[in-house]
């Protein structure tokens, strides 16, 4: 646990510098800037592990598509409230979402995992076979 | 794709509690709503990777407070390679005042989202008042 927040925190806290010096809407093509929802990218072996965060999002809200080496995740998260009920504190928010990430490989659709749990998406990623990295032996 | 979005939701935010904590790991404040109908309030509140068995509610003294766990382990594994998150515990309270009945407070946990009713008392629910 220790090893994996203290060198997650470190490249959280880089990526954060790097997107307020990089990535402020002063450069932008757009007055969008930050993703949302906010996505994670993970290695486990040779295989990619993209994680998102949408608490309250159905499995039948969200849609997922592989082409190449990109994933595009979309959806939509729904808040409702029931009728007549008066708001005192609104912190959530609803939104659609569209997301598209590269990644370092070429993906091997047949083998793609993808798991809503807990407000949590993983899609695991494994690479085509023609692009695992090989291993030489220096003779 | 900035045009299909409705609202920008706000990022995690870390807590800065006032009391320490004994133990090591991130906190943070769930986002919540907080709507009142005739018979009782309702808590949603977002923690996205807390279960059913993580999650641990209590009233002492007026206060109602929530803690959702995140199991590392499942991240022991992994290497980062992109981050926009993090991930930690979830942690807040609420302070309840005397209209709700502390014995009726249910809560149910979906996706990620905690929804936590507190039945008002009886005695604080509106009464219609008919003129005559």
């Amino acid at each position: 646990m220790f090893g994996f927040n203290s060198a997650f925190d470190t490249l959280w806290r880089l990526q954060r510098a790097m997107d307020r010096a990089m990535d402020n809407d002063y450069f932008g093509l757009s007055t969008f800037s930050a993703g949302t929802p906010s996505l994670n990218i993970f290695k486990e072996d040779e295989n990619s592990l993209v994680t998102v965060e949408i608490p309250g999002v159905k499995k039948e809200d969200v849609k997922l598509e592989v082409k190449g080496n990109t994933l595009r995740i979309s959806g939509e998260r729904k808040i409702e409230f029931p009728e007549k009920a008066s708001l005192h504190r609104r912190e959530r928010s609803a939104y659609k979402f569209d997301r598209t990430v590269r990644l370092s490989h070429e993906v091997d659709e047949n083998k793609i995992k993808a798991e809503l749990k807990d407000g949590v998406l993983a899609v695991l990623l494994p690479p085509k076979e023609e692009h695992k990295p090989k291993s030489i032996t220096v003779s | 794709m900035s045009e299909k979005k409705d609202m920008v939701t706000g990022t995690k935010h870390e807590l800065k509690s006032e009391e320490e904590k004994t133990e090591q790991g991130k906190f943070y404040k769930p986002a919540t709503d907080i709507i009142e109908t005739k018979e009782d309030l309702v808590l949603y509140m977002d923690m996205p990777g807390v279960n059913k068995g993580s999650v641990d509610i209590r009233v002492e003294k007026n206060q109602l407070t929530v803690d959702g766990r995140i199991y590392y382990s499942r991240y022991e594994a992994l290497k980062a390679q992109y981050a926009e998150y993090n991930v930690g515990h979830y942690t807040r309270s609420f302070q309840l005042s005397s209209e709700i009945d502390q014995e009726k407070i249910s809560a149910k946990l979906e996706d990620g989202v905690l929804t936590l009713n507190l039945p008002k008392a009886e005695q604080a629910k509106p009464k219609q008042i008919s003129v005559s």
